[in-house]
């Protein structure tokens, strides 16, 4: 009798764990998170060489998976702009339903972490999310290619348009995010170290003669330009007519106090 | 030339559901009245746009809508209020909130469905974007 009491309190425990609790049973609703952080938005590039952008994808505050795609919707004609990861093929089971998605890069939800981790795993970058800690997340790079023949000094603007979507969405519409990631380039000289020449001069002011202050205007400031008040003149010049004449009338009065004397 | 530093461009949206019931749902009637979305309440929107904390611009938050459908995008109604007039989505974005900081902003959605519309399944994609206040979209 007791053995057989033992047996019915273990089945019925049995049952009862085998219910789903009231938590699991009921789903949470989804949240589709996107969230982004934009590198550096100004980028130097040689004619001929290529530089990167960078934009990192996390999810943090989602539910679902994001897949993101990414496509570049303006940049100068003739130049070079792919994204690394390019648009690919993913295979997705949704529900058990094997589906396929078109996008460069998918960002699974993870933890906000309080430190930054020691260990980020393959094809996954940490990135610091500023007042909350860290997120493990993903990168995509914009590379842009100039054109050999591109002046230096051109500029050039690239938007890469980002689409971000869920999959697993049950309802008559579905909800997706999108959003625009703006870079300027501006083409600059291969090399590394500091020069700095002038190579022209609008409106200079015309000097007439090479006169002293010219001089000393560009002895004190080397190549830089002398500014039209300073090649003006400087006092000495101005009261040059002043002293002569005061020269020429002190060595009248020497010579006809002489003449008198002798006189 | 001053010492620098550069701080990147952080932006959070979540779409949070209203129900469980995920995505935008609808069951209606061909009688061109606005049916809400199934899990949506005065109190409880359809859908809320969350921006994150750590988002350091301020953002203007629009919305446009894309069918391939045979009810027409314009039967696809949201507002960002329960009780204020619906509009219809467009192909274009429209601004519905702007100059926002992080906080939640709500997205009430219907759909109408004129008559003698014939009995079917109808679909719409809703896009929710972000941008740097006056940036344009």
């Amino acid at each position: 009798m007791k053995r057989t009491c033992l047996l019915m309190v273990v089945l019925a425990a049995l049952v009862l764990l085998a219910l789903p609790l009231p938590v699991q049973a009921q789903e949470e609703a989804a949240r589709y998170n996107f969230a982004s952080a934009q590198g550096d938005k100004e980028l130097q590039i040689p004619p001929g060489q290529e530089g990167r952008c960078y934009i990192y994808f996390y999810n943090v505050d989602g539910n679902r998976i994001t897949h993101i795609s990414l496509d570049v919707s303006q940049a100068p004609a003739g130049w070079q702009v792919s994204i690394e990861p390019p648009l690919g093929e993913t295979q997705v089971s949704v529900s058990g339903l094997p589906t396929k998605v078109t996008e460069n890069l998918y960002v699974e939800p993870s933890e906000l972490l309080t430190e930054e981790p020691q260990n980020v795993p393959e094809g996954m970058v940490s990135i610091k999310v500023p007042g909350r800690g860290y997120a493990l997340g993903k990168l995509a790079q914009v590379v842009v290619r100039v054109p050999d023949s591109t002046p230096l000094g051109t500029t050039g603007s690239i938007k890469v348009a980002a689409e971000a979507a869920w999959l697993g969405q049950s309802g008559s519409a579905a909800v997706k995010q999108a959003r625009d990631f703006d870079f300027l380039v501006t083409v600059t000289s291969a090399s590394t170290e500091y020069s700095e020449k002038i190579i022209g001069q609008g409106e200079a002011p015309k000097v007439t003669g090479n006169t002293p202050e010219t001089k000393t205007s560009e002895a004190n400031h080397g190549d830089t330009p002398s500014s039209p008040a300073k090649s003006s003149g400087s006092p000495l010049i101005r009261w040059l007519p002043a002293i002569v004449a005061g020269v020429v009338v002190i060595l009248g009065a020497i010579i006809l106090l002489l003449v008198r004397r002798r006189g | 030339m001053g010492a620098s530093v550069s701080v990147g461009e952080y932006v959070s949206i979540t779409l949070a559901d209203g129900g469980t019931h995920s995505g935008l749902n609808f069951s209606a009637n061909p009688d061109g009245t606005p049916y809400d979305d199934n899990d949506q309440t005065q109190t409880n929107p359809a859908m809320k746009v969350i921006v994150g904390s750590e988002t350091n611009v301020n953002v203007d938050i629009g919305i446009k809508g894309s069918t391939s459908s045979a009810l027409a995008l314009d039967s696809w109604k949201y507002c960002d209020t329960y009780l204020g007039i619906k509009a219809g989505l467009t192909t274009s974005y429209v601004a519905v909130y702007t100059n926002a900081t992080p906080g939640t902003f709500n997205f009430y959605h219907w759909v109408t469905v004129p008559a003698a519309t014939p009995s079917g399944s109808y679909s719409a994609t809703v896009y929710y974007k972000a941008v740097k206040t006056a940036t344009g979209f």
